[in-house]
């Protein structure tokens, strides 16, 4: 040894290391062992942690780490066999035994839960000790931790430690009880807990803080020391004992529900069960099981028995729907939810019950409809007797369709209410819902027409008085029911008929709520749909801007000579309005627009807006619709001599009636005072259709409110041919305005069935060309394709405006092929057409 | 205290907290110097020192650790470099130490350290040796930044004074305090003495050194192959100057000189 010159002398002479005897081992290791001794006797507070670590440093240094790693382990082993299982040992009675076994005898809930309570904490507070232990022990072996124990890849002395935990005290056996049954510390702590927490599912209180510890410790330790996530105790073994046991309790408690109470009852019960479950993950065992438990729940609870629950009489899903059980229905739209996403029982549940529901309004108000069937107008043998009622009938089928379509609203809010309410705004349930009412209503013959009723009859006199916001809820109801419609051709024909009275007859309420109906309708079904309906629209204010053009014009011509006959006109674009429903329903019949003859007046008046019209307009055609529009008449009936009162004075009266009926009043002012007309006679003059002639002479000679004219033979048949009528210079009334009566034209109203027939006859014709030119559109682009694609092809084309037929479009396209705009290919494997240009 | 703050910018709040020791919570006792300092800093950079001062010890009552085994000075460059993120290899005022590695009796070499005397000639920097120092305090207390920061330094102290014998003091420190797996620092004292073994065979002290470390021995001659010391003047054709074999290929001569 060389020691220095000066005073410092800083760096004592180092022995060569390798080969350093193991006395200096035993030195450090002495130092060690005591320590740790009294680290494990909880008196640590003397030692000098220094010393400690520095005692260790050195043994790693000399590259004796491994022999300290073995030492330590030995006394960790030694301390478990001496000190700790002779702690747990003394806990485990034979009562716990027998319990863990199942030989539970003479022993109470109660006095169970205190004995496992005396276990569970034993072998906490000895858990505890040892971790507490183990981490002074680990940080003066933090040397050997990081070094020795990272370079050989041994497990640190701390997961060592715990392993041995785990093998000495969770899985071995103590006294004589356990060694006979087998049953290890482990067994008696996974039945304790269970047999804890059933008593808490059956209402008792426990000590869940005590559990919670003990389920710590099971998460803390690992099934080998290489401490790989998945493989804690806790997972490992408690969890799956766990959810076994749970899953047979709710086996059983489901079976009990199902036989002693109702579905409500059941949904409550699961719910709170599922409650209980997640609460007990958070506070008593690990929030790892939330899930699994929560699966458990929902497979035993709610899958099981799910459709005998909803099928159950009076708290069933029918039930529930029926009497808006909103909260039953809430907790088993969340329940549903839990277990299948696709809500598959709930959705079918509630799309029965639309379709039932829907049907039953169906059915209702077709047989209100269908019992007295109504006779059509022209039948003549018992029109006479009819009348009256015929036409309270009418007027019941209307509003039959009018509640029809409340009914529908009606389910409709109900369902709606629910789904806002009860089903989160679930879009498949949304989905299934409109599917339901849209089969439910397409199931319903009439539907296109009594929608379009129902629109008629609000857009007339519903929204009169309404807010904005009133006016607006009808509207979107009348949008709801337009989108369920499939056969939107049909829709669109009635709308159009419905529209065209009310346009005419001045009967719309707003022209405003009008516009808005058709944008809603086109922003529904689309712009193909609406061009007419606006072109309707467009018609008419452009009529208006005639009208008053005309006036200006005749004023500013100055000629006053003539007999001024005010004209108010309304010019239809041909194409936009539906001609044949609008009232000249012979029209047709008797191929192109029928002539009648006009009154000279009448045809000077008419020749002048003619030319006034062509002036601006060059090429156009004008053809004057007599069946259409009304005249106001002013007529002079003759004091009567003799008579006194009101038949002994003059009488004026302005007498409004449509045109037809003011070409045949015209007839009487050239004739005679007692002379008579013939119905041949007058419908030779004038060319108006039988039909309606007779209808108009019954208004004005049978009807008795405006009897401008009498009938020869005076009874109430319905005017025919041979019948003679003369002017009735009787005729007396209050009134000075009269309004003839209008038969039939003006309201619309529930179509007859023959009526209905012709309407779709004519859709289908209509369908017919449609169809014929999608097929030549389609087939022009393609120029071949096979059979199949072309009508799947033309199916989704058409998907907006109606279902095609599939008939139908074989026999257009066989239609076609005749017509050579198509050809079969006869060399394809599949049936294929061609296009011919 | 060697702070290596620049002249013109303040010191750091931590270096200020050192050089002050104001607000300290632990003291940190070696060979009777004692260093005030903060758990803060200390603690959350060392685990075994955290460890002491959190543990049911002695230490983690008293607030105090007494590190016996320590040099002061190697402690305080620990310090420094936990406060300033950094420390001075060089020799500092305060204490001044020489280290010769002196040929003891039976051939064991010695690390001998003396205050620096009159003796102008040996004046030679201490380097190698404070770095390797720092190095294994690193090491041994887990502050994982000091340990890079001294590997660091010290190759950057030996590529230029490795004909010292602070130099042959840090290779057999490094054989003796360092465990055999940590190669870092061996592997680059290796390097560097294999490129000079030749020089530093006539060194007494070193020749002592691998004498009796033959795991010394053997790495140096094992680097000194893998690095063999570079020629003077690399031998070359003189006719038409290209490095090769004693016969060129490209002119077909022996001309090699």
């Amino acid at each position: 040894m060389i020691t220095g010159k000066g005073r410092q002398k800083i760096r004592p002479p180092r022995r060569p290391l390798i080969g350093s005897g193991d006395g200096e081992f035993d030195a450090m290791w002495t130092i060690l062992r005591d320590a740790l001794k009294e680290i494990h006797e909880k008196n640590a507070s003397k030692l000098s942690f220094e010393q400690l670590y520095r005692a260790s440093y050195k043994i790693v240094l000399k590259k004796q780490g491994d022999k300290l790693y073995d030492k330590v382990k030995e006394f960790e082993e030694q301390w478990f066999g001496q000190e700790v299982m002779t702690a747990i040992g003394s806990l485990i009675t034979l009562n716990l035994v027998n319990i863990t076994l199942g030989v539970v005898a003479g022993t109470t809930a109660n006095e169970r839960r205190l004995l496992g309570e005396a276990f569970l904490t034993g072998l906490r507070s000895s858990w505890q000790d040892h971790i507490t232990v183990m981490n002074m022990t680990t940080d003066v072996l933090m040397y050997m931790d990081r070094v020795y124990c990272a370079d050989n890849r041994k497990a640190s002395i701390f997961t060592t430690s715990m392993g041995l935990f785990r093998e000495h005290i969770l899985r071995s056996t103590f006294g004589k009880a356990t060694e006979n049954s087998g049953l290890t510390t482990f067994d008696i702590l996974n039945s304790v807990i269970l047999d804890q927490i059933g008593m808490e599912r059956e209402g008792d209180v426990i000590n869940r803080n005590l559990i919670r510890s003990n389920i710590y410790m099971l998460e803390g330790l690992y099934e080998s020391d290489e401490e790989t996530e998945n493989e804690k105790l806790y997972l490992t073994v408690f969890e799956i004992e766990f959810l076994k046991a749970s899953k047979n309790f709710y086996q059983k408690e489901c079976q009990t529900l199902l036989r002693e109470s109702d579905a409500s009852s059941w949904l409550r019960q699961t719910k709170k069960r599922l409650l209980e479950e997640e609460d007990r993950c958070q506070t008593t065992i690990s929030i790892m099981t939330a899930p699994k438990i929560a699966k458990v729940v929902e497979e035993e609870m709610i899958s099981s028995h799910l459709t005998e629950f909803l099928a159950m009489e009076g708290s069933g899903i029918t039930a529930m729907i029926e009497n808006d059980r909103y909260d039953d229905l809430t907790l088993l739209y969340q329940l549903i939810s839990r277990v299948d996403p696709s809500k598959n029982p709930l959705r079918i549940a509630l799309q029965a019950r639309v379709v039932e529901l829907g049907s039953d309004i169906n059915k209702n108000i077709s047989n209100t409809d269908l019992s007295p069937v109504p006779t059509e107008e022209g039948e003549a043998a018992e029109a006479e007797k009819s009348k009256a009622p015929k036409q309270t009938q009418q007027g019941k089928q209307t509003a039959a369709a009018i509640k029809w379509v409340d009914e529908v609203l009606q389910l409709k809010d109900k369902f709606d209410t629910m789904w806002r309410n009860c089903l989160d705004e679930d879009l498949i349930l949304q989905t299934a819902l409109t599917k339901s009412f849209s089969d439910f209503i397409n199931l319903f013959p009439r539907c296109s027409e009594y929608v379009s009723l129902f629109i008629d009859d609000n857009l007339k006199r519903g929204i009169k008085g309404k807010t904005e916001a009133e006016v607006d809820v009808v509207l979107d109801k009348a949008t709801t029911l337009i989108r369920y419609i499939q056969d939107k051709d049909m829709f669109e024909r009635y709308y159009k008929k419905h529209l065209a009275r009310r346009l005419l007859h001045g009967k719309s309420e707003s022209a405003d709520v009008e516009k808005q109906m058709i944008t809603r309708m086109k922003q529904e079904i689309g712009n193909a749909f609406t061009t007419k309906l606006e072109g309707m629209f467009k018609d008419m204010s452009m009529s208006e801007e005639l009208t008053s053009g005309y006036r200006t014009h005749i004023r500013n011509l100055g000629d006053m000579d003539r007999k001024v006959v005010d004209l108010s006109i309304n010019v239809l674009t041909t194409n936009h309005w539906p001609m044949e429903s609008m009232g000249g329903a012979n029209a047709r019949d008797e191929g192109g627009r029928h002539n009648c003859n006009w009154p000279l007046e009448i045809n000077t008046l008419q020749e002048s807006f003619k030319a006034f019209y062509l002036k601006e307009r060059n090429g156009r055609m004008l053809t004057w619709l007599g069946f259409l529009g009304n005249a106001d008449i002013r007529c002079v009936f003759p004091k009567i001599p003799g008579k006194e009162g009101a038949l002994g004075r003059e009488r004026r009266h302005e007498i409004s009636v449509p045109t037809y009926g003011m070409i045949i009043l015209l007839l009487f002012n050239d004739l005679a005072n007692g002379e008579s007309l013939s119905f041949e006679e007058i419908q030779e003059r004038t060319n108006i259709p039988t039909q309606d002639l007779s209808r108009q002479l019954h208004s004005l000679a049978v009807h008795p409110k405006c009897k401008v004219l009498t009938k020869d033979p005076a009874n109430k048949d319905q005017p025919k041919a041979g019948d003679k009528f003369s002017f009735n210079e009787k005729f007396t009334s209050k009134a000075v305005k009269i309004k003839a009566p209008v038969i039939s034209g003006s309201i619309n109203k529930v179509e007859g069935e023959d009526e209905r027939k012709v309407t779709e006859e004519r859709n289908d014709e209509h369908r017919g060309n449609v169809i014929d030119t999608v097929i030549v559109r389609i087939m022009k682009a393609r120029k071949e394709f096979t059979h199949q694609l072309l009508f799947s092809e033309v199916i989704t084309q058409l998907a907006q405006r109606f279902k095609p037929d599939l008939s139908m479009m074989k026999r257009r396209t066989e239609s076609l092929i005749e017509r050579e705009y198509l050809e079969r290919v006869e060399e394809a494997s599949a049936p294929t057409y061609r296009y011919l240009a | 205290m060697a702070s290596p703050s620049t002249p013109d910018r303040p010191p750091s709040v931590t270096a200020s907290m050192y050089s002050s020791g104001k607000y300290s919570d632990m003291t940190i006792i070696c060979k009777g110097t004692t260093f005030k300092v903060h758990q803060c800093i200390v603690c959350l950079q060392s685990k075994p020192l955290a460890a002491a001062m959190d543990g049911n010890f002695k230490e983690g009552t008293s607030n105090v650790i007494n590190l016996e085994d320590d040099q002061p000075e190697i402690v305080e460059k620990m310090l420094s470099y936990m406060y300033t993120s950094d420390y001075s290899d060089q020799q500092n005022s305060t204490i001044r130490t020489e280290i010769t590695v002196v040929c003891g009796p039976g051939g064991s070499v010695y690390l001998k350290e003396t205050t620096t005397a009159s003796t102008s000639n040996l004046v030679i920097s201490s380097a190698p040796l404070t770095n390797a120092q720092v190095f294994v305090i690193a090491d041994k207390y887990d502050v994982q930044g000091l340990k890079e920061l001294a590997e660091k330094k010290y190759e950057e102290a030996i590529a230029g004074s490795w004909n010292s014998a602070s130099f042959v003091a840090s290779l057999k420190l490094l054989y003796e305090e360092t465990l055999e797996s940590d190669r870092a620092l061996k592997d680059a004292a290796a390097k560097v003495a294999g490129q000079h073994a030749r020089e530093l065979v006539d060194r007494g002290e070193f020749a002592a050194l691998c004498k009796e470390h033959g795991q010394i021995a053997f790495d140096v001659l094992k680097s000194s192959i893998l690095e063999p010391a570079k020629p003077a003047k690399p031998s070359s054709c003189r006719q038409c100057g290209c490095a090769g074999q004693w016969f060129c290929k490209n002119c077909r001569c022996h001309a090699y000189g």
